[in-house]
C-alpha cells in the first residue's frame, strides 16, 4: 500500500514537471510562430502569461527582452534583459540584448558601460568593440569610436555594420578617402542596402 | 472577470494584427481609421501608433504624423533614427522649420549628413520688394507713396534666426512732405520644442522738407518748422505651438521723438499688447491655415482695439494665396511683430490685403500683394482710400 502511494506521488510529480516543460515549450513555439508574422507584442503575450511561474528561467527573460525590444516596449525589454543578466552574470548575450533597447532609447552612455562590461568578460570580443565604437560615435567622441571600430574591423573586415559605422566615424573626422573605401567594402557586402546606398551617395557628393 | 480580460485581449490582438496587415499592404487610410480607433479605445501600443504615424506621413498629413512620432518618443521612450527622421520631415513639411532644425541638433552625424541640415548660414535668404500705394485723393495733394525694401535672413545656430529689413518710402500729404527710412530687426529664438521667443526692434526715421508743417495727431507735436521724427519700437512675443494650433501673446513699446534743429522737443510713448492665434484646419489636406489677432493700443490712457483675421491657402506646393483683413480705426500701431508700423498722419480705418506667392524653384520665389485701405483724415474729417501694389523676390541659399 505504502509502495503504491509513493509510486503514485512520484508519477504525479513527473507529470507536473512534464506538463510545466510542455507549457514552457509550447509558449516558446507559439511565440516563434507569431514573431514570424512580425506581431511582436502578441508573440510576447503568451510567454508573459506564464512568466511569473518561470521568473527565474534565463531563457524566458532573454526571449521576452528580445520580443519587447521589437514591439517597442523598451522599458519592459530592459527589465527582462536585466533579469537575465542577474540570473547569468557571465552571459554576454544578455548584455548585448540589453544594449538594443538602450540604443532605441538613445542612451549611448549606458551602451558604453555595458560594452565595457562585456569586454571584461570577453576581452577583444569584436561585438563589444563594435558597441563601444557605436556608443562613442553617437556621443560624438569620434576619436574613441575610431579606436574601437578599428579593433573590430581587423577581426571582421567584411562586416557590413562595422564598415558603415567606421566609415561615418572617419567622415566625421574629415578622413573622406578612408571613409569612401569603407563604404565601398560595405557596398560589396550588401549592394542593395538602403543604408549603404545613402552612404555612397553622400560620399560622392 | 476572466472572460472580460480575454475579450479585451482578443480585441487588442485584433488591432495589432489588422493594422500590421494593412500597413504591409500600404493601405494608409485604413491604418489611420483602425489606429485611431485603437487609440480612442485606449488599446494602442507602440507598434499601432508607429503604423498610424507612418500612415499619416504617407498621406501627407504632417501635423498628425508629427503628433504621433512625437508621442512615440514621449510615451514609449523610443528615439531611434527612423522616428527622428520622420519627425524632422513632419515638422519641416508642416511649416515648423525651427522645431525641425532644433531636433536635428541631437541627430547622429550620418543622419545630419543625410538630411543636409544647415545650422549656420550667415546669409540664409535675401529678398527685395517694391511697389506703390495709390491714393484716391491725388487731387488734394494726398499723393501716391512709392515703397521699397530689401531684407536679409541669417541662421546663427540651432536656436537663433535673424531677419533684417531696410525700407524706404516718401509722400506728400496735403501740406506736408516727408521721407521715411526704416530698419527692422526680428529674431526667432527657439528655446525648446514648440516654444519660440520673438524679440524685435523697429527704427523709423522721418524727415520733413522745409516747406512742410508737422502734424502729429494726439500729441503736442505741432510745429511750423521742418522737423524730424525718430520712432523706436521694442517688441516681445512668445509663441507656443500645440500641434495645429498656436498662440502668441505679445507686447510692444513705442517711443516717438520729435526733433527740431537737433533738439528733442516732444516724446510720445505708447504701449500695445495683444494676442495672435492660428490654426491649420484638419481637412483640405492641411492646406488651409486660419489666424486671428487682437491688440489693444494704449495711447496716453486712451485704449483702442485693433483686430485682424487672416487665411493662408497653399494651393499646391508652388503656389499660395494669403488674405488678411485688418480693422484699426486708429494710427500709430504695429502689426506682424512690429514689422509694420502705421504712423501715418491719417487713421487707418480698415484694410484688406491679398498676397499671391509662386515658387519658381524651392529656393527662388516671387510674391505680389494687393491692398485696399480705407483711411480717414481726422483733422479735416474726410475719408479716402489707398490701392497698394507690392511685388517682391526672395532667394533662399
Amino acid at each position: 500500500m505504502k509502495k503504491a502511494i509513493l509510486t503514485s506521488t512520484f508519477l504525479l510529480i513527473l507529470t507536473i514537471i512534464n506538463a510545466q516543460k510542455n507549457e514552457l515549450l509550447s509558449a516558446f513555439e507559439e511565440s516563434y510562430k507569431i514573431e514570424k508574422n512580425q506581431e511582436y507584442s502578441n508573440a510576447a503575450r503568451d510567454l508573459e502569461a506564464i512568466y511569473l511561474k518561470y521568473i527565474s528561467n534565463y531563457e524566458i527573460n532573454l526571449r521576452l527582452g528580445w520580443l519587447r525590444n521589437l514591439s517597442g516596449d523598451l522599458k519592459l525589454s530592459i527589465n527582462y534583459y536585466s533579469k537575465a543578466m542577474e540570473l547569468k552574470p557571465l552571459a554576454i548575450e544578455a548584455i548585448y540584448g540589453k544594449i538594443l533597447p538602450l540604443i532605441g532609447q538613445g542612451k549611448y552612455n549606458k551602451v558604453i558601460q555595458l560594452a565595457k562590461k562585456a569586454l571584461v568578460i570577453a576581452p577583444n570580443d569584436s561585438k563589444a568593440e563594435y558597441y563601444m565604437g557605436l556608443g562613442y560615435y553617437y556621443e560624438k567622441n569620434y576619436l574613441k569610436s575610431e579606436k574601437y571600430l578599428e579593433k573590430a574591423i581587423n577581426k571582421y573586415p567584411f562586416d557590413l555594420d562595422i564598415n558603415l559605422m567606421l566609415g561615418w566615424t572617419k567622415l566625421a573626422l574629415g578622413k573622406k578617402n578612408e571613409a569612401k573605401s569603407l563604404f565601398l567594402v560595405a557596398q560589396r557586402n550588401s549592394p542593395d542596402s538602403r543604408r549603404v546606398k545613402t552612404a555612397i551617395e553622400l560620399i560622392n557628393k | 472577470m476572466f472572460g472580460l480580460t480575454s475579450l479585451m485581449l482578443a480585441q487588442t490582438t485584433d488591432y495589432n494584427s489588422k493594422t500590421l496587415a494593412l500597413f504591409n499592404d500600404e493601405n494608409w487610410d485604413s491604418v489611420i481609421k483602425l489606429g485611431g480607433d485603437a487609440i480612442q479605445k485606449n488599446q494602442s501600443s507602440f507598434e499601432i501608433e508607429y503604423r498610424l504615424a507612418v500612415a499619416y506621413y504617407n498621406k501627407k498629413k504632417y501635423f498628425n504624423s508629427a503628433k504621433h512620432f512625437d508621442n512615440l518618443n514621449k510615451s514609449y521612450g523610443v528615439n531611434n533614427e527612423y522616428i527622428q527622421e520622420y519627425l524632422y520631415y513632419s515638422y519641416l513639411f508642416s511649416g515648423r522649420e525651427e522645431d525641425a532644425l532644433l531636433i536635428s541638433k541631437k541627430f547622429p552625424f550620418h543622419l545630419q549628413q543625410k538630411i543636409g541640415t544647415k545650422n549656420f548660414e550667415f546669409i540664409d535668404y535675401l529678398n527685395a520688394g517694391g511697389g506703390v500705394k495709390l491714393s484716391s485723393r491725388n487731387d488734394i495733394d494726398i499723393e501716391n507713396i512709392p515703397y521699397f525694401n530689401v531684407g536679409l535672413g541669417q541662421k546663427l545656430g540651432y536656436h537663433l534666426n535673424l531677419n533684417h529689413t531696410f525700407s524706404s518710402l516718401s509722400q506728400k500729404y496735403l501740406n506736408f512732405d516727408y521721407k521715411q527710412k526704416e530698419y527692422y530687426l526680428n529674431s526667432h529664438i527657439q528655446v525648446a520644442n514648440s516654444i519660440t521667443l520673438i524679440p524685435a526692434y523697429h527704427y523709423i526715421n522721418i524727415t520733413e522738407n522745409s516747406e512742410s508743417i508737422s502734424r502729429r495727431r494726439r500729441s503736442n507735436m505741432m510745429s511750423t518748422r521742418p522737423s524730424n521724427e525718430k520712432i523706436n519700437l521694442f517688441h516681445f512675443a512668445l509663441k507656443k505651438q500645440w500641434n495645429r494650433f498656436f498662440i502668441m501673446p505679445n507686447i510692444t513699446y513705442s517711443s516717438a521723438n520729435l526733433v527740431n534743429d537737433n533738439i528733442e522737443e516732444d516724446t510720445r510713448n505708447n504701449m500695445q499688447y495683444g494676442v495672435d492665434v492660428g490654426y491649420t484646419i484638419n481637412g483640405f489636406n492641411d492646406k488651409i491655415w486660419l489666424g486671428f489677432g487682437v491688440n489693444v493700443l494704449d495711447d496716453n490712457g486712451e485704449n483702442e482695439m485693433i483686430w485682424n483675421a487672416k487665411a493662408h491657402y497653399q494651393i499646391n506646393p508652388k503656389i499660395f494665396l494669403a488674405i488678411k483683413y485688418l480693422n484699426a480705426n486708429t494710427s500709430n500701431f504695429s502689426e506682424d511683430n512690429v514689422m509694420y508700423y502705421y504712423n501715418s498722419v491719417s487713421n487707418l480705418v480698415d484694410k484688406i490685403s491679398a498676397t499671391f506667392g509662386y515658387y519658381f524653384t524651392p529656393e527662388f520665389s516671387w510674391i505680389i500683394n494687393y491692398q485696399f485701405e480705407n483711411a480717414e483724415d481726422v483733422e479735416n474729417d474726410f475719408l479716402f482710400n489707398y490701392n497698394t501694389f507690392i511685388t517682391g523676390l526672395n532667394y533662399n541659399f
